[in-house]
């Protein structure tokens, strides 16, 4: 049973104080309803500040990357919504840095002829697996090799670690980076 | 439910798969005065290697000298714990703290800007002078081990910490400097003792971005 069906007179911030400390712990459970709880909160908190709708969802997953990451730096006697705005806020001005930044890239390639035929095979088939490629050739080799051996190669975060030498989340979480990366750059 | 929600479902149900119990950061006055205790230790070592001033023991009674030191120590110190407020996320809801340093810093300015204008300054030729392996020596360990401190943290102001770390490491390094260093200056202070700090500061500035990355 969750937390929050237990204790009905807990407001939202003491529930998810309780869900962070016990996930602190290693609960599995708990931190699972502690990040899906915080999924519409974040979405509150961002949406109407977007230009693009479509961001929501990426900027969300960022987030809770970053929820995940920092899950140590939680203080359980200090209220959770400050630390959790702040990560909001982190991320998403650390999102629009970067998108705003390789627009001005992408715009300037698309008007020079050569660069964009260079980098684009067909216009039609922008996405096929020949541009992937060559995007890739752009990103640090550690990123290229987990995001070939696990998204076009199909092995699983499990073996890409073992193969790597890295835990299961760090590979999962590089080859999500490295796919939103691919994401942006062929638009 | 759409493709994207799809993935955040998924996200969270790996995320929550790969938990592992976590290593809670201790407050940060518990993180930072070990790292205090060792910058002290190892600056008074490095003083006592390469020796006091001559004149030290009759600078120590001079108010004008002592209240340059205590400022600098002051700034450095608060400069140290700002940083290590600043490795959470929130800064525990105390982000005002950043004031004291930046506020002894512009004290510190203030009175270098007073001292050379009553001194008619003159700088010196920039050269190479013992001073730089000075602050070199004073600098490198104190900034490698706060920079060690700080990628154990979770700053959302990279910028602000980089800039704490550099006020700390600059006032220690500064602080020892006036302590084996005879010249009273402004050119020479400026030059060999203050520049080579806020040369560092304008590199951090630049990599701060990367360099606290999480």
């Amino acid at each position: 049973m969750s937390i929050a069906n237990d204790d009905k007179q807990m407001s939202q911030g003491d529930v998810w104080k309780e869900l962070a400390a016990r996930s602190q712990e290693g609960d599995k459970r708990a931190y699972n309803q502690l990040l899906s709880e915080l999924v519409p909160y974040i979405r509150m908190q961002i949406s109407g500040s977007l230009a693009n709708p479509d961001w929501v969802e990426d900027i969300i997953q960022e987030i809770l990357i970053s929820v995940h990451k920092s899950l140590g730096s939680y203080s359980a006697d200090r209220p959770i919504k400050p630390w959790i705005n702040a990560i909001i806020q982190f991320r998403k001005t650390d999102f629009l840095r970067k998108h705003y930044k390789n627009k001005n890239v992408k715009e300037a390639s698309q008007q020079n002829a050569e660069t964009f035929s260079n980098n684009v095979t067909h216009n039609e088939f922008a996405g096929e697996l020949k541009d992937i490629e060559k995007a890739m050739e752009k990103l640090p080799e550690k990123q290229q090799k987990i995001f070939r051996l696990m998204k076009i190669e199909g092995y699983s975060a499990a073996e890409v670690a073992k193969e790597m030498d890295m835990t299961v989340s760090a590979v999962k979480v590089s080859a999500h980076r490295t796919a939103g990366k691919l994401k942006d750059m062929l638009g | 439910m759409s493709t994207q929600d799809d993935k955040t479902i998924s996200l969270i149900a790996s995320l929550a798969d790969d938990l592992t119990e976590v290593k809670v950061l201790p407050h940060p006055l518990r993180r930072i005065f070990p790292w205090i205790l060792f910058a002290v230790a190892y600056i008074s070592l490095a003083i006592a290697t390469i020796g006091f001033r001559d004149d030290i023991s009759h600078k120590l009674f001079e108010s004008v000298y002592m209240f340059e030191l205590l400022l600098v120590v002051g700034m450095s110190m608060s400069a140290a714990f700002c940083s290590s407020w600043l490795c959470c996320p929130d800064i525990r809801g105390q982000s005002w703290i950043v004031a004291i340093p930046l506020s002894l810093a512009s004290v510190l300015a203030l009175w270098l800007i007073t001292k050379a204008g009553l001194d008619h300054y003159e700088f010196p030729i920039l050269k190479y002078h013992v001073c730089y392996i000075g602050a070199v020596i004073f600098g490198l360990i104190p900034a490698f081990t706060i920079w060690f401190l700080s990628q154990r943290g979770k700053t959302t102001h990279p910028y602000l910490m980089g800039l704490m770390n550099v006020l700390s490491i600059g006032g220690l390094g500064y602080l020892a400097l006036r302590i084996v260093c005879p010249a009273e200056e402004f050119g020479h202070i400026f030059v060999y003792h203050v520049m080579p700090y806020a040369l560092f500061g304008v590199v951090i500035t630049f990599v701060a971005a990367k360099i606290y990355r999480w």
